[in-house]
């Protein structure tokens, strides 16, 4: 996991504040659509956060500070698999359900970060779910996503 | 009114009105500190199951639930950075930096007993003043209730930060998130993107989570550390006791209940605001606001404090004229009604030991908090932190994506969960401030909404924003909020200079 190939901190400033003078930009334009005050107010505040975003991108482009130079990511490959796990287990519950997903998230995230006492985190991720299913569905009758496993899932209920 | 609370006495005290409070304020911290769970589903839930029961021993599980989740939500915000409901991110500021410099049990207490004492005497005055109060919330129309969101827009100034630039940007995002949805105005709906999911805004519960409990995860995952806190670092005994500290805390506590008291009783002002109100004068008041946001004690205090003092207060409006001050008063009215109590001035003559009752049963639970809330957020809510963060990670992952979930039933919420988490990473890591966002996006619909009712009223003229005393009221303490900062900057250039 040695990717290493991080932005600076600068150009990570840089970057975002385009990133939100170009939302202002694009928030400002679409107000011009809604009539009255309804596109006025947004439109101020569409004004007010383009103008900071150019106010920051001139600062970091015309003044330089110490921490300048640094990598953006303290470890750009546990970002990127931190940011990957999130994606896959958010498509997963919304392919195959909440539980399945929740309870590998519990154990295969830990050991990919060579966590080794694998009982814990069986034990760990076996309560959470077995407390998330007593209160949300058991006590609460909070509906959970549509899950392969619905017929015992409507046992508990 | 004398008689009927000493009518009431008996009933309120009885051991099943007792147990009823005790069941309610356990529900109420689990319901609170669940992320995505909040005290309005809760009651929801409860109310159906307390049809047919005694209305006092229904109405004392409403009210343990009220304090109880209102506190509930701090115990995420301190020591897992994921705020429970709005209200708690003005404690996760200073609260969560305690838990990282080892003192995670100071802060919950300094977090249940501010919000007990917020909550004793916000019943007290629910109890002795709310005929008294309920005639000062009528002063208020929509040109007051502007200038009130705007006065805690003004509080902004102490959320902001280190970089003036980018706290005022964090606060345009959130006034600019704050336009999403159906302008009830106009019925223009804005910035939806065709989505029925953003036709009443951005869903607040899924903002908060992902500006605030995303981050942190990504954080732990980056840092994966194969340890957790140390069981000393949870012992209370070995970081002092709150209640030792009972001069530090004193003014922030009745300065913080006298704003949550405020607050509560105007419908519709809020929760959330008293405890950034609260926040902004304890921290404009310090002898030391640079600590605030670095762990200052004094941060909880106040925003647990006025959280708690809002409690009670927003059941006098609701109570004496049938007015729910915020979403939680609106869901307990339902709950009276179901138990055939009508509130409004009837309510006081027809059902006096009823509504005495309720009130004495409010001012338990917040008794009772001290107790339950102290013992479990401690003893048992702490212990989450001894898990190593690759563990804790997922497990908070599998809360939040529940908790999403459940707050629309929807999926799309989730994949608006990643995207923003994403940003709130990328906005943490060059140090954009997340509570500006929050308080744009609550209050900036409010202030529309209010600006727009007043300007219509008036035939559009702008002066009638500020005709009655008490707006000129509020301006002016929005100016000295506003301009306590620059005099403090001022004295420090001078001090500097000399």
């Amino acid at each position: 996991m040695a990717v290493n190939s991080s932005p600076t901190r600068k150009q990570g400033e840089i970057g975002f504040a385009a990133v939100l003078l170009a939302v202002a930009g694009a928030a400002f334009l679409g107000a011009g659509d809604y009539p009255g005050a309804s596109g006025t107010y947004p439109r101020v505040f569409a004004i007010c956060l383009g103008i900071c975003a150019m106010l920051v991108i001139l600062r970091a482009v015309m003044q330089s500070a110490p921490g300048d130079d640094a990598p953006f990511f303290t470890h750009l490959g546990r970002f990127l698999l931190g940011f990957g796990v999130l994606g896959f287990y958010i498509l997963a519950i919304d392919t195959i359900g909440y539980v399945i997903p929740s309870l590998i998230l519990g154990i295969a995230l830990p050991l990919a970060l060579r966590f080794r006492d694998l009982r814990m985190a069986v034990l760990a991720s076996f309560a959470t779910m077995a407390f998330i299913l007593v209160v949300f569905v058991v006590i609460l009758k909070r509906p959970l996503p549509a899950d392969v496993l619905d017929p015992l899932l409507g046992m508990l209920r | 009114m004398m008689d009927a609370l000493l009518n009431a006495l008996p009933h309120a005290f009885a051991p099943s009105s007792l147990l009823a409070v005790l069941i309610g304020t356990i529900a109420g911290l689990l319901v609170g500190a669940l992320p995505g769970l909040t005290v309005t589903t809760g009651l929801a839930v409860l109310i159906p199951l307390t049809f047919g029961m005694d209305p006092l021993f229904a109405l004392g599980m409403m009210a343990g639930m009220y304090n109880g989740g209102s506190y509930g939500g701090a115990i995420p915000a301190i020591l897992l950075r994921v705020p429970g409901t709005p209200a708690s991110v003005a404690t996760l500021m200073d609260g969560y930096e305690m838990t990282k410099q080892g003192k995670a049990a100071y802060a919950l207490q300094v977090a249940v007993v501010s919000g007990v004492i917020g909550s004793v005497l916000s019943a007290l005055a629910l109890i002795g003043l709310a005929p008294l109060l309920v005639k000062l919330s009528l002063m208020f129309g929509p040109a007051e209730y502007f200038w009130v969101a705007i006065l805690g827009l003004a509080t902004v100034a102490s959320l902001l930060g280190d970089d003036l630039l980018k706290g005022l940007m964090a606060a345009f995002i959130g006034l600019l998130i704050g336009t999403m949805g159906t302008d009830l105005a106009t019925g223009t709906e804005r910035y939806t993107f065709g989505r029925l999911e953003f036709a009443e805004g951005m869903d607040i519960v899924v903002l908060l989570t992902a500006l605030f409990a995303i981050p942190p995860v990504i954080q732990m995952i980056e840092t994966a550390g194969h340890k957790g806190m140390s069981k000393e670092l949870l012992n209370l005994r070995k970081q002092g006791s709150v209640l030792k500290d009972w001069r530090r805390f004193l003014p922030i506590w009745m300065r913080s209940s006298v704003i949550g008291i405020i607050i509560g009783i105007l419908p519709g002002a809020g929760g959330s605001m008293s405890c950034y109100l609260a926040y902004n004068d304890a921290k404009q008041r310090s002898k030391d606001p640079d600590s605030f946001g670095k762990g200052n004690p004094d941060g909880v205090a106040a925003s647990e404090c006025g959280n708690g003092a809002d409690n009670a207060a927003s059941l006098i409006p609701a109570l004496s004229l049938g007015i729910p001050g915020s979403g939680v008063a609106a869901v307990i009215l339902g709950g009276l009604l179901v138990h055939g109590l009508r509130p409004g001035p009837q309510l006081f003559t027809e059902h006096p030991d009823v509504v005495y009752g309720f009130m004495l049963q409010m001012l338990i639970s917040a008794v009772l908090l001290y107790f339950v809330g102290g013992l479990a957020a401690t003893r048992i809510f702490g212990q989450v932190l001894r898990l190593p963060h690759v563990v804790l990670a997922p497990l908070i992952l599998m809360f939040v994506a529940i908790g999403v979930y459940a707050v629309n039933n929807s999926t799309f919420d989730l994949y608006l969960l990643l995207g923003i988490g994403l940003i709130a990473y990328v906005m943490e890591r060059l140090d954009y401030p997340s509570p500006p966002i929050i308080l744009g996006v609550i209050l900036g619909p409010i202030a529309e909404g209010q600006l727009s009712l007043a300007l219509t009223i008036s035939g559009g003229h702008p002066l009638a924003l500020i005709a009655s005393p008490m707006s000129m009221i509020v301006v002016t303490l929005t100016v000295l909020i506003l301009a306590m900062p620059i005099w403090g900057m001022w004295k420090k250039r001078s001090r500097a200079a000399v």
